[in-house]
């Protein structure tokens, strides 16, 4: 941006000496033609000579860290609705176990554990509290049809 | 029935997605905060409300404008009486008239572009803290793509213009109101076809800018849209494949997600469009009075003033509405950016 505003400086001041000088000589002077061709050719060089040396700058670092940037603000997106879902199938999830649990007149506390997938799947579960053994084998045999959580990952404390 | 159920869970649910999700929109700058409504009622009574504000701080720009127009109706009344006496030469009083009326228009128009720059740098500067609210809400929804997609787009071209407007544009203004007077005080062809190549070059860079912006925009969000929804129904076929009871509470908290999502993604927005909204008017508004009362000033003078200052008054005139088309054009792609980033996936 810097090499294009001197750039147009250069043009312009050149173009505005170049008008100065032909107002002074005029038009009917003996000199006129040479003026005029000199002005031309200062005019002409000012104009094309920064033209035959432009160089691109390589923008790849730059669209990189646009990239980058897009890709940390999409994640924080992601991550944020990500976690936050995790805690409400979670807490559903548990409130479910409750219930049921509720129904068959045990007092239990439940912690449900998800998997990392998305979107988050209940993978195991943590009861603790005393049950009769046919009321925690039903309560089991619930959690395993409902919630797709084998008897194997449900840890009675 | 459904609805109200999505409703009440929200206001259940809410607090807890609040909890590992919040999506506010970034805090106005002091300066716009005054011509903001303490309390938000509606969006439209909102915006009433910074329309209002706005104007009623424009009496001072008012009468400066006015006073400003006397002086330059004054000066073309002089040069036309001593044009039409005898003896006077015509190139002295032509010069006279160019240096006069560059005296009396060239620092209020320095004050303008300064405050049309510093009104560019805050909107970029407010545009930089919202759009990774509202990218990263849009993600939170699902349209990953569609808001990385959105978020490059408009950070690149919001960049882009406002480096381009404050390293190029406003010294290509510069420029154009030197050979303005240049060509007003000496008259030279040369100097005329190359302030018409200046003008020439600012409106179409400007023009061309916005367009391909909204080419842009509108060719990424079909594109990246349509990937968003194939993920999006991907998902949905994953949940209904799951046992019905955990399918069923992963498809209310999905719901639960977005909705939540959706209504702070939405208020953020409307809270930041109020905001660019409020940095811009008043801005915009004295450069516009400005604007309006120099071209009515140049149709006066040009009942009895000489072409030449009419001419140049004219072309005062024209940066100004340069600074307008600039500020309008910032404006614009922080409006659609956001608009579209509120829009989320179709």
């Amino acid at each position: 941006m810097e090499g294009i505003r001197a750039y147009l400086l250069s043009v312009v001041a050149a173009a505005i000496i170049s008008a100065l000088v032909m107002k002074l000589v005029g038009n009917k002077s003996a000199y006129c033609g040479i003026i005029k061709l000199v002005t031309g050719i200062f005019l002409s060089i000012t104009v094309v000579s920064p033209l035959v040396q432009i160089t691109f700058t390589d923008m790849t670092d730059y669209f990189e860290t646009l990239d980058i940037r897009a890709d940390a603000v999409v994640s924080d997106g992601v991550n944020s609705s990500h976690a936050a879902m995790a805690e409400i199938i979670k807490e559903n999830t548990e409130a479910y176990i409750l219930d049921k649990a509720e129904n068959m007149g045990l007092t239990v506390n439940v912690t449900v554990y998800l998997s990392d997938d998305t979107p988050p799947t209940p993978i195991s579960v943590k009861i603790s509290g005393s049950a009769a053994p046919y009321a925690k084998m039903q309560l089991q045999s619930i959690i395993e049809s409902d919630l797709s959580i084998p008897k194997e990952n449900q840890a009675w404390i | 029935m459904r609805k109200i159920f999505i409703f009440l869970l929200v206001l259940v649910l809410l607090p807890v997605t609040a909890k590992a999700m919040e999506y506010t929109a970034p805090q106005a700058p002091l300066e716009a905060e005054r011509y903001m409504p303490e309390e938000s009622a509606s969006f439209s009574e909102d915006l009433w409300y910074v329309i209002r504000s706005s104007i009623s701080h424009l009496q001072p720009s008012i009468a400066e404008a006015v006073r400003i127009s006397l002086s330059l109706i004054a000066v073309a009344l002089l040069v036309s009486v001593l044009e039409t006496m005898s003896g006077m030469s015509k190139n002295i009083i032509q010069l006279v008239s160019a240096i006069s009326v560059g005296i009396l228009l060239i620092q209020p128009s320095n004050t303008l572009l300064r405050l049309g720059i510093r009104t560019v740098q805050e909107m970029s500067e407010y545009g930089k803290l919202l759009l990774p609210v509202m990218a990263s809400a849009m993600a939170a929804q699902g349209a990953v793509t569609t808001s990385a997609a959105l978020y490059t787009a408009t950070t690149l071209f919001s960049t882009v213009l406002s480096v381009g407007i404050t390293k190029l544009l406003i010294p290509l203004i510069y420029i154009y109101l030197t050979i303005c007077i240049a060509n007003s005080a000496v008259g030279s062809d040369m100097l005329k076809r190359l302030q018409s190549t200046a003008k020439g070059v600012m409106t179409s860079s400007l023009k061309a800018f916005i367009y391909i912006f909204s080419g842009y925009l509108t060719i990424t969000g079909v594109v990246s849209g349509t990937a968003d929804a194939s993920a999006v129904k991907a998902t949905k076929m994953i949940i209904s494949g799951a046992v019905p009871v955990v399918g069923k509470i992963i498809s209310d908290a999905s719901e639960t997600i977005l909705v939540g999502a959706g209504v702070m993604k939405s208020a953020a927005g409307v809270y930041g469009i109020i905001t660019i909204v409020a940095i811009f008017l008043l801005p915009f508004m004295q450069i516009g009075i400005q604007y309006l009362i120099l071209k009515l000033t140049a149709t006066v003078c040009s009942i009895f003033g000489s072409k030449a200052t009419v001419n140049l008054i004219a072309d005062f005139t024209t940066v100004m509405g340069f600074i307008l088309a600039t500020l309008g054009v910032v404006c614009l792609l922080l409006l659609i950016s956001t608009v579209c980033l509120m829009k989320g996936i179709t």
